[in-house]
């Protein structure tokens, strides 16, 4: 009896570790996995929202936040994994020069939240711009 | 109470006698049944009334420069060819001095008004150069003499060349204009400014303006007395002159700096009179003619020729293109002004010159008092009008291509040569090319009097063409649009200069122009009432929607060069495009007939079908117009959306004026890069990850768009609030599910023809100069089950 009760403690906790190592496998997954396409999609929404007509004509390189919004919306949910919910935040567009920061935020598993940062266990932020080459 | 009574008539005093008066104005005034006309160039100072009037194309880069006036006491500047120049200036500062050359002359021929009792009425006269290289139609006005034929009053005329290209080398220098690499081909040609740039690949001068390319110089005529006082003309706009491209068509470097905003230009070789106004209608002379006629406020056209008299001329013969905007000359008077001098001939040199002065005492040759007003004119009509034709404008349908219907109420035969105008004639030039209309007199009135020279007429209610070119704010790309009975679609070459297509170009590039291919193209006409509800049912006859078939082959001025653009793909393959004002029709005419309210305005969204562009493709251009490859998919579909604007004015006789603003735009289509991946491109920018407590760490070098002030000050904001902007409002916010996402992937996949991503709509507005501009697909994107909650912050 001893014996097995020992056999069954190490049964769970080979369990547990497992279902830690999972979950935050999963995190880890999901969070590389967001951060990534986070960064394609913005990229090329940025490259997409420039305003070509003022580059061609004006040597000038400004986005259009509307643009680059939309496009990054569209794009994102083209790319990322659909069976989520995420919460895209846009923060300080700047138009000229362009620099745009984003924050997705989704969970491993759970609905769509609408709760504080702090209940939502993964959260992708991105800073980015579009400079000239020199 | 005296006291007052006498401040006011010392205040009323003020404002009957202005002091200083600077201003060009044309006016005309009947007195006694006959007409004056006069115009007058006013400056500061009354002993130099000169302006700059008249530019000219020289080359591709000169702008010759016109004018002429009366200078006091001409013969004491006389020995030095330099005593007048034309200064550029520059923020204020001279940065160039043309010397100008000119002209004094004896006037050929003069022509002036008068009524049948044959009083020569002094102080009206027009002038021309006898010399051959001086445009003689610059001086086809009628210019009042400031004093009664002083003849310490000379007329002159000047010109002078500037150097396009010289003068916006001096502008970039000041304006210290830096030069980021990039191959724009106004940056290309203007070396920089003369700033030292690299190169790249092809040995072309990587560099750019930092600013629009659009600079404002005045300039400004300055006369130097001989006893080396300094007289200075008021300064004169650039938006003020009329550019004329005579012969050559203006290239991209001279358009890329100038801005053409307000200015008329015309690619005509004959040109209005008066090169500041636009008058409601024109009428224009034909090409190669040396006098343009000259149309006053009140409508009336005079239309000045000369000729020499000879014993055997006994007719004279000027053509008259009509506008064809349409409409009708009524023929209100005939009136038959001018005269050569009596007994003088071609190569008569005993006639001084063949001097026409009013006044008899200063020079020989002048017409005799006894001359006299024809009393019976014999005038025909040598061409196919309609005369005497009283349409009304009934409206028609909406039918490209239809004719102008024949709803005339009474007899609207053609007219032939044996037609003969009358006063109060009317004649309907709505479909008429030309006009030509002769004066016959017998012989012996022409033998013993004076050749008929030149006619008047009134010019009926020909419709207002009007451009409306406001490139900041409306982000439209004009059209040139001429409604009554026609809505035309026009390109109208612009500040976006000329574009060069080789077998090398791979791209087609914002605003510019390219042919298209097909000869026609189906659109679909979608209208909508805009800017007053429920106001459909005052437009009449105009179908909702129809098919309209659009040829879109290239139907060139003919004072364009039309050798590049209108051969075939074997020939030269280089396009360029003048500035016109006389527009170049780039589809076909689609006439309807409306009467529209007061700022009225009104969508025609046109729905192009696909077109394949080659590299001699033209694509309407549009600043929203973004570049393909040339050897794109057939992807390319180009929505225009022409804007009407409708502006009904009663004038005091009762007429009414129909005015329309037209313009046009490319509807949300951005065919730029096709592929999805958004990363491809050719362009000078690149993007980057930043830390946002350090946007340029390891001494990293700010590139170009991040150096300037702007950018600076964006760079110091970024820094100073670091991560901390994640804590504030987001600028925009959305949440979206698996199920919205899903609508998503399926909008998606319903623009993959039309562009993918590419395919957007933007709603913009301009208040006070900011424009504003909102995306379609995120108003609409919540209750079009796109996300579950989107908010717009404080943007």
């Amino acid at each position: 009896m001893k014996e097995s009760m020992w056999g069954y403690l190490l049964i769970f906790i080979g369990l547990f570790i497992l279902t830690v190592l999972f979950f935050v496998y999963n995190y880890s997954t999901a969070n590389e996995n967001d951060y990534y396409l986070l960064k394609e999609a913005t990229e090329a929404a940025m490259i997409d929202s420039v305003d070509r007509g003022k580059y061609y004509y004006d040597a000038e390189v400004v986005i259009q936040k509307e643009k680059f919004v939309e496009n990054f919306i569209r794009r994102f949910s083209e790319i990322t994994n659909i069976n989520r919910s995420y919460k895209i935040e846009f923060f300080d567009i700047y138009e000229d020069p362009p620099k745009v920061s984003v924050r997705v935020t989704t969970s491993t598993g759970e609905h769509v939240f609408r709760a504080s940062a702090a209940d939502n266990p993964v959260v992708n932020t991105l800073d980015a711009i579009l400079e000239t080459k020199n | 109470m005296k006291k007052i009574i006498l401040f006011a008539f010392i205040i009323s005093l003020f404002l009957f006698f202005p002091t200083k008066v600077s201003a060009v104005s044309y006016s005309c005034t009947t007195s006694g049944g006959k007409k004056v006309c006069y115009y007058s160039y006013q400056v500061n100072d009354p002993d130099f009334r000169y302006s700059i009037s008249k530019v000219t194309k020289n080359g591709t880069s000169g702008l010759t420069l016109w004018g002429w006036g009366f200078l006091y006491n001409a013969s004491s500047y006389s020995g030095s060819s330099n005593r007048y120049a034309v200064e550029v200036i520059y923020n204020g500062n001279v940065i160039k001095t043309y010397n100008a050359y000119t002209y004094s002359f004896a006037p050929v021929s003069c022509y002036h008004f008068q009524k049948a009792s044959s009083k020569i009425d002094n102080n009206e006269c027009m002038y021309q150069s006898q010399y051959s290289s001086f445009p003689s139609w610059i001086f086809s006005n009628n210019i009042k003499y400031p004093n009664a034929l002083n003849s310490v009053y000379d007329y002159i005329g000047f010109s002078t060349t500037i150097n396009l290209d010289e003068i916006n080398t001096l502008i970039a220098a000041k304006a210290n204009l830096t030069c980021p690499k990039s191959t724009h081909p106004a940056c290309v040609k203007n070396n920089c400014g003369g700033v030292a740039s690299e190169k790249n690949e092809n040995n072309n001068n990587l560099c750019s303006f930092t600013k629009e390319g659009s600079f404002k110089f005045y300039l400004r005529l300055k006369l130097i007395a001989p006893s080396g006082a300094v007289r200075n003309s008021d300064r004169v706009f650039y938006k003020n002159i009329s550019i004329y491209n005579d012969t050559n068509i203006i290239s991209s470097a001279v358009r890329s700096y100038i801005n053409t905003k307000g200015m008329t230009i015309s690619t005509n070789n004959y040109s209005s009179a008066v090169a500041t106004r636009v008058d409601a209608g024109y009428v224009r002379s034909g090409p190669g003619l040396n006098d343009s006629p000259i149309k006053d406020s009140g409508k009336n056209v005079y239309v000045p020729w000369y000729g020499w008299y000879t014993p055997t001329y006994t007719t004279y013969r000027r053509t008259l293109v009509a506008s064809t905007a349409g409409g009708n000359i009524t023929l209100n008077k005939i009136l038959i002004y001018g005269y050569v001098t009596k007994g003088c001939g071609h190569s008569n040199t005993s006639c001084n010159d063949r001097v026409l002065m009013p006044d008899s005492t200063s020079r020989s040759g002048y017409i005799s008092e006894s001359w006299t007003y024809p009393s019976n004119p014999v005038t025909y009509i040598d061409t196919k009008i309609k005369k005497n034709c009283k349409c009304e404008r009934t409206p028609v349908s909406f039918n490209e291509g239809a004719e102008v219907p024949s709803s005339c109420s009474n007899d609207a035969k053609t007219a032939t040569k044996n037609d003969t105008l009358k006063v109060d004639d009317t004649i309907d030039v709505s479909t008429a090319t030309a006009l030509n209309i002769m004066l016959k007199g017998d012989n012996s009135s022409f033998a013993t009097q004076s050749q008929y020279q030149g006619m008047s007429f009134n010019v009926g209610k020909l419709k207002e063409v009007q451009d409306n070119f406001n490139y900041s704010s409306d982000n439209n790309y004009p059209v040139y649009c001429m409604l009554e009975r026609n809505f035309k679609l026009y390109g109208k070459n612009d500040i976006y200069g000329a574009i060069t297509q080789g077998k090398d170009e791979e791209k087609i590039y914002a605003g510019r122009y390219y042919r298209i291919k097909k000869d026609k193209m189906t659109a679909d006409i979608t209208k909508k009432c805009v800017t007053n509800p429920g106001c459909e049912s005052t437009i009449n006859n105009i179908a909702n929607s129809s098919t309209i078939t659009y040829d879109l082959s290239y139907k060139p001025d003919n004072t364009l060069k039309t050798k590049m653009i209108n051969g075939s793909e074997d020939e030269d393959k280089e396009v360029k495009i003048t500035s016109v004002s006389s527009p170049t029709q780039i589809s076909k005419t689609i006439q309807s007939k409306y009467e529209m309210r007061n700022d009225q305005t009104y969508y025609y969204d046109y729905k192009m079908g696909d077109v394949s562009l080659s590299e001699t493709d033209f694509l309407i251009p549009g600043r929203n117009i973004y570049p393909v490859p040339v050897k794109t998919t057939t992807n390319n579909n180009y929505d225009i959306r022409v804007t009407v604007k409708g502006n009904k004015k009663t004038n005091g006789n009762s007429d009414t004026d129909f005015t329309y603003t037209c313009s046009y735009m490319p509807i949300g289509k951005d065919n730029g890069t096709p592929d999805d991946s958004g990363k491809k491109n050719n362009t000078n920018y690149y993007y980057r990850t930043i830390g946002l407590k350090n946007v340029f760490p390891n001494n990293r070098k700010a590139s170009y768009n991040w150096s300037n002030a702007n950018a600076q000050k964006v760079k110091e904001e970024i820094e100073s609030n670091g991560e901390n902007i994640y804590s504030k409002n987001p600028k925009y916010s959305v949440i979206i599910n698996t199920a919205q996402m899903r609508e998503i992937r399926k909008y998606n996949n319903s623009l993959e023809s039309s562009g993918g991503y590419m395919d957007y709509s933007l709603k913009c507005t301009t208040t006070n100069d900011v424009r504003t501009c909102y995306s379609k697909f995120l108003n609409n994107i919540v209750t079009k089950g796109y996300a579950e909650e989107f908010k717009r912050g404080d943007n």
